[in-house]
């Protein structure tokens, strides 16, 4: 039960801190920020059931393409891993501009862009769920 | 990342207001007293308030600026943005509000501050453009277009060689085009807030690319540097000034229309470059201003530049939210994954010669 109502826990946060809260503030600074917490809550309440599968898919996709698994289990750990590692590549495959390294960036793009549609449609539920009125950058 | 930055004390304290109006004795008049304060809905980085000053029996309402200690484009310097908008009066004919006084020191608001002056006129935004009077009206958008690229002739016709303008726009010493520093400026500030193994790897290969691909040095132009809906003042779709010259500098002719065209800023609808018009009339309205052709393949290198800076100051925003800037600039997150693909898709098609916006 813990790790279930911990994302209906946020999502309820945002109502009631846009119904319940906001109506009596009267700073508009404050009703601002007020706003983007609101929207972070929705946000996260309403990605919380899928983000942790999405995190592991997306750890999936970029190990694969650097060509190693951490061995570490849990995955933000594992993110952070791959992250670097990834950068790593990227340096060095636009340090010796070769064949390989164009083939080499092309694989390590295509894996970005996989991990990005991951992140999307995680976020998509999210812009879904989330009726804010708060302005994004 | 690092922590650094501290809150701005609320420019409606008691505090604040009294110092405020002491500034305005000392600087303004005499007899001159604050008659009322508002705070504007704008951005997320330097605060702009509306200040009604009095005198005697007399109004006069101004903008006041106060420069921000931490957001996605800082460190902030308010001071080369007044010194740019009064140069810009001497050395073009872009229509920007007057700058009245800046004040350097910190001890009185907080920050540093500007008063300048209020034009009377609407600022619609690229992403509530479509609920602006006239837009849905196809003859309207074309005609803020041209405007837009009337604008953007003046910018280009700015004697930045010229004092006082030549001062503030910093040139470099060496023959790499002007937009590879910024990229690796953007680069090595990331590296320091977010950490260098932390960044979005896109960012890096980003980097590199744009670097390895840089167009060579052609004519030099004054650059705006966030030139979009947003930053213009209008009077119906007439622009009577643009505004937000923080960002600006010298660079190629085809910086700015490319970052007019940043696929981002037409999300509502892709095929209106800037929300106004499809590629084609752009092209046709950029001819018929400028006397020459929209170079496809620059444009399309420097909207992949506006790109990677669109993404830097995204992931720049969710860094200074967590280090004390305005907490909105770190909801930037929702676009990481959509900016990422957008730019990887315009490498990948630029690198193939299809220069499709």
């Amino acid at each position: 039960m813990f790790y279930d109502v911990l994302g209906e826990l946020l999502t309820r946060a945002a109502e009631v801190l846009s119904t319940e809260v906001r109506p009596h503030l009267t700073d508009d600074g404050a009703r601002t920020q007020l706003d983007a917490v609101t929207a972070l809550c929705a946000d996260i309440g309403a990605m919380w059931p899928s983000l942790f599968a999405a995190l592991a898919q997306e750890n999936r996709i970029l190990e694969q393409t650097v060509g190693t698994h951490s061995g570490v289990v849990d995955e933000l750990t594992r993110y952070r891993l791959v992250l670097a590692r990834l950068n790593d590549s990227f340096d060095a495959a636009h340090a010796r501009p070769d064949s390989d390294a164009v083939q080499r960036l092309e694989n390590l793009r295509a894996s970005l862009s996989a991990a990005a549609a991951v992140q999307d449609a995680l976020v998509a539920t999210a812009a879904l769920s989330s009726a804010t009125a708060v302005k994004r950058v | 990342m690092e922590h650094h930055a501290t809150r701005l004390p609320d420019l409606r304290s008691d505090a604040c207001l009294i110092a405020l109006a002491e500034y305005l004795h000392e600087n303004w008049s005499s007899g001159a007293s604050v008659a009322g304060l508002r705070r504007a809905e704008a951005g997320f980085s330097n605060e702009t308030w509306f200040l009604t000053i009095a005198v005697g029996a007399n109004t006069e309402t101004v903008v006041l600026r106060r420069q921000a200690l931490a957001g996605p484009l800082e460190p902030y310097d308010l001071e080369r943005e007044a010194g740019i908008l009064t140069a810009l009066k001497e050395c073009s004919d872009i229509p920007v509000p007057d700058v009245y006084r800046y004040c350097g020191d910190s001890a009185i608001l907080g920050s540093p501050f500007t008063l300048i002056e209020r034009l009377v006129g609407a600022v619609p935004d690229y992403r509530s453009l479509p609920e602006y009077p006239g837009w849905s009206d196809p003859r309207q958008r074309t005609r803020m277009a041209e405007e837009v690229l009337r604008a953007l002739a003046l910018i280009q016709g700015a004697r930045w060689r010229e004092e006082p303008l030549a001062s503030l726009i910093s040139t470099s010493d060496n023959d790499e085009p002007p937009v590879v520093a910024r990229v690796r400026w953007w680069l090595s500030k990331l590296d320091r807030t977010v950490g260098a193994d932390r960044l979005l790897p896109v960012l890096r290969d980003a980097a590199a690319w744009l670097i390895d691909n840089a167009p060579p040095t052609g004519e030099q132009v004054l650059v705006h540097g966030d030139f979009r809906v947003g930053n213009f003042v209008c009077e119906g779709m007439t622009i009577i000034a643009v505004l937000d010259w923080e960002g600006a500098g010298v660079g190629d002719a085809f910086e700015d229309l490319g970052y007019f065209c940043h696929p981002m800023a037409r999300v509502r609808d892709p095929s209106l470059m800037g929300m106004l018009v499809p590629l084609d009339e752009l092209s046709r309205i950029f001819e018929a201003q400028m006397g020459r052709a929209i170079e496809m393949r620059r444009v399309h290198y420097y909207l992949i530049y506006a790109l990677y800076f669109h993404l830097s100051t995204l992931v720049s925003g969710f860094a200074a939210a967590i280090n004390g800037a305005d907490l909105r600039a770190g909801l930037g997150y929702s676009k990481f994954g959509r900016t990422t693909s957008a730019l990887i898709d315009h490498m990948r098609a630029y690198e193939e010669g299809n220069h499709v916006l």
